[in-house]
């Protein structure tokens, strides 16, 4: 037992490493569930007539990619079936450069720039590039990502407010982020709001999806692949479960481990104080 | 195994960043060090791009000399690399702080406070009042103006115990992200670089 | 001057973008609607010159290490080397050359996404040696990550039905009641750090300690 308390570190790290590479290499195939949370988002994109406005917020970077972009695909995939209208822009430095990927890795790139999508590129300045976005778009993102006016473009016609828009996706790791949008844009404009967050921030978004100021998030990983499974393209999200389930079987069982001595130990303790409140009460009645 | 010149130097940089787990190291350093100054070239062109477009574009070709404002606010930032005059940034800073401030305020007033409070208030089912019940006692937990005593200190360690299942919750959901972006770079690496996955 | 002007600055511009939130489509108050769009956009400009200090202050510190040939002065010119290029390249050529598209997918990236993946090797140590229950709380902390991380992932539904719902409720209810109390205590932090700010009582942004 004394042993398993110990491991040393580097085992533990290959542990990890052995336990995610194995099911990417041979998968096993354990079945995904669609929650309700990713099955209302959906459902709410669904809902977008042809030729609805939606503004994609671009605003995570490669590196919470791995958690973000295959939520990003899942969505575009689902908006490009729809035949809504997209604009994409970015509240993070490194967004627009994922946001070309995103068009040019989905059904997007088949698509008319400037008439079905464009890529309006990044605006410094965080919630108050939010908050200025919200109430003039033309006026905030003048030019697409490459410097041609924006309102040379047909898709940014009659474009002005978030009243504008039908609906905001963002994919957002960290802020500028829903929370922003939420701020900014919702409580003034009552745009719909969808946003893909990574897992950490679940817990934080949680209060505003309960007083319906976002309408349905994608949570993480399993969020994306629930999504590839609704849109029936499964892509790298899904090809990821087995190995997201095995690594927190993985921290359960190390800290299962690390609790063993705690757990009897309280279990020894509770046994000692029941014991002497016993002797007590025994006492005190004698 | 992949023939693309970019992928294998994204495979080596993977490495590279990945060995710091070991050790500290040369080859760390060196994709640490390009990574750094990647990163501060993009954010510099990204800028440019957004003076250039919001500011100059308005301002050389339309004509529309309010934008020499901002502008000149900008340049002014850097006057804190000039002793004697560090003093003139305080202005544009001035101006940034009171932007992010007014925004700020106006966003916590309604979406984080008034919105959140009439949806806590709006009881419809069990779970709506469990809500209400525990957003209260998480409130009164925060509470330290007085020392709650007697039967209603219940209220506040009811509260300390939501915010331990909050405080859970996050942990659980962070372990998810975290493990979500190791899975990513091991996609790359198997599947894009070496072709060995599926 | 030095200091009562900014101050005074921010307050004014600060409260008209507050007003702004609150005053109707009247004409008489159109002014205050308009400054309001105006100062926002004035905003991003600001901002966008203030992304510009980092840069700065980056090469100044790498460029005094290689002009004294410190040790690691060889890694300060690829830093500054690989900055430069950058930035001569997105600025002449195009964000969508391919100098730039090579150094931004196949170095930024890569570099950037495993850095916050090698987090997954520190956190899974640290749930090992360091995630110990002594107490009633840590016990309900703990149990809540279990349950969590076992209801959002395909292996919970797998194993049990109990886990996705359970781990649902635990984020729709007390999490959310949790992290709404924490939300509603920084909005007022947020509201009653601007009036000290207005107030003058509160001036670090300026580099001031009072």
């Amino acid at each position: 037992m004394e042993r398993l308390q110990s491991i040393p570190k580097a085992w533990i790290y290959v542990i990890l490493l052995v336990v995610l590479a194995g099911p990417l290499l041979k998968p096993i195939g354990i079945p995904i569930q669609i929650s309700d949370e990713v099955r209302t988002s959906f459902n709410a994109i669904d809902s977008l007539a042809p030729g609805s406005i939606v503004v994609f917020g671009f605003d995570y970077a490669p590196g919470s990619a791995a958690e973000m972009e295959p939520q990003a695909l899942a969505i575009l995939e689902h908006l490009a079936e729809k035949q809504v209208k997209v604009i994409g822009i970015s509240f993070q430095a490194q967004g627009p450069q994922m946001a070309e990927k995103a068009f040019a890795n989905t059904a997007w790139a088949e698509k008319e720039y400037g008439v079905d999508y464009i890529n309006l590129g990044y605006r410094a300045g965080g919630q108050a590039a939010v908050a200025a976005f919200a109430s003039d778009i033309p006026g905030t993102f003048s030019t697409d990502y490459s410097g041609k006016p924006s309102t040379s473009f047909p898709i940014m016609q009659g474009i002005k407010t978030a009243a504008d828009i039908d609906m905001i996706i963002t994919i957002a790791p960290g802020q500028p982020g829903p929370e922003d949008y939420v701020r900014q844009v919702y409580g003034t404009y009552r745009t719909r709001i969808i946003a893909g967050v990574p897992a950490v921030a679940i817990t934080q978004v949680a209060p505003y999806v309960q007083a319906g100021q976002i309408e349905g998030i994608l949570g993480g990983l399993p969020g994306a692949a629930e999504y590839e499974l609704l849109v029936e393209k499964p892509g790298t999200a899904v090809a990821a479960m087995d190995a997201q389930s095995l690594a927190h079987l993985l921290i359960i069982i190390l800290i299962i481990l690390r609790n063993i001595p705690n757990f009897f130990g309280a279990k020894q303790a509770h046994a000692q104080s029941v014991s002497n409140s016993t002797q007590k009460g025994r006492g005190g009645r004698s | 195994m992949s023939l693309d010149m970019g992928i294998w130097v994204a495979g080596l940089v993977t490495l590279a960043i990945l060995s710091h787990v070991w050790k500290e190291n040369p080859f760390y350093r060196i994709a640490e060090h390009l990574y750094v100054g990647i990163s501060a070239g993009h954010a510099v062109v990204m800028a440019w791009g957004n003076i250039r477009d919001t500011a100059a574009k308005p301002l050389a070709e339309e004509g529309q000399l309010v934008w020499i404002i901002p502008i000149v606010l900008g340049v002014l930032l850097y006057a804190r690399y000039f002793k004697g005059v560090a003093w003139i940034a305080r202005f544009p800073v001035a101006v940034m702080v009171g932007i992010g401030t007014g925004v700020a305020v106006r966003g916590a007033i309604h979406g984080d406070f008034v919105q959140q409070i009439s949806a806590t208030i709006n009881v419809g089912s069990v779970n709506d009042i469990l809500l209400l019940v525990f957003v209260i006692a998480s409130l009164s937990y925060f509470f330290f103006s007085r020392t709650i005593k007697g039967p209603v200190a219940a209220i506040p360690q009811l509260g300390r115990v939501v915010l331990m299942v909050a405080f859970g919750a996050a942990f659980g959901t962070t372990v998810m992200g975290r493990m979500a972006l190791l899975i990513g770079r091991i996609q790359f690496v198997l599947g894009d670089w070496l072709g060995v996955m599926k | 001057m030095k200091t009562t002007l900014p101050v005074a600055i921010m307050t004014v511009i600060a409260l008209i973008i507050i007003l702004d939130f609150f005053v109707a489509d009247a004409p008489s108050v159109q002014w205050i609607k308009q400054s309001g769009l105006v100062l926002r956009s004035w905003g991003i400009v600001i901002s966008a010159f203030a992304m510009g200090l980092g840069a700065v202050n980056l090469l100044r510190r790498h460029v005094v290490t290689i002009s004294r040939r410190e040790s690691g002065a060889f890694y300060s010119v690829l830093l500054v080397g690989s900055m430069l290029i950058m930035i001569v390249v997105g600025i002449g050529a195009g964000q969508d050359s391919p100098v730039y598209d090579f150094l931004f997918s196949n170095i930024l990236s890569p570099a950037s996404a495993t850095m916050y993946a090698s987090i997954a090797f520190y956190i899974v140590t640290a749930a090992y040696r360091s995630f110990s229950a002594k107490s009633l709380e840590s016990w309900v902390l703990l149990l809540t990550a279990v349950v969590v991380m076992l209801g959002k992932a395909p292996i919970g539904a797998a194993i049990s039905g109990f886990f996705p719902v359970a781990a649902d409720w635990i984020q729709n209810i007390p999490n959310t009641a949790g992290m709404r109390a924490i939300m509603m205590g920084a909005a007022l932090g947020v509201v009653s750090n601007a009036v000290k700010m207005f107030l003058g009582l509160d001036r670090t942004y300026l580099g001031l300690r009072d």
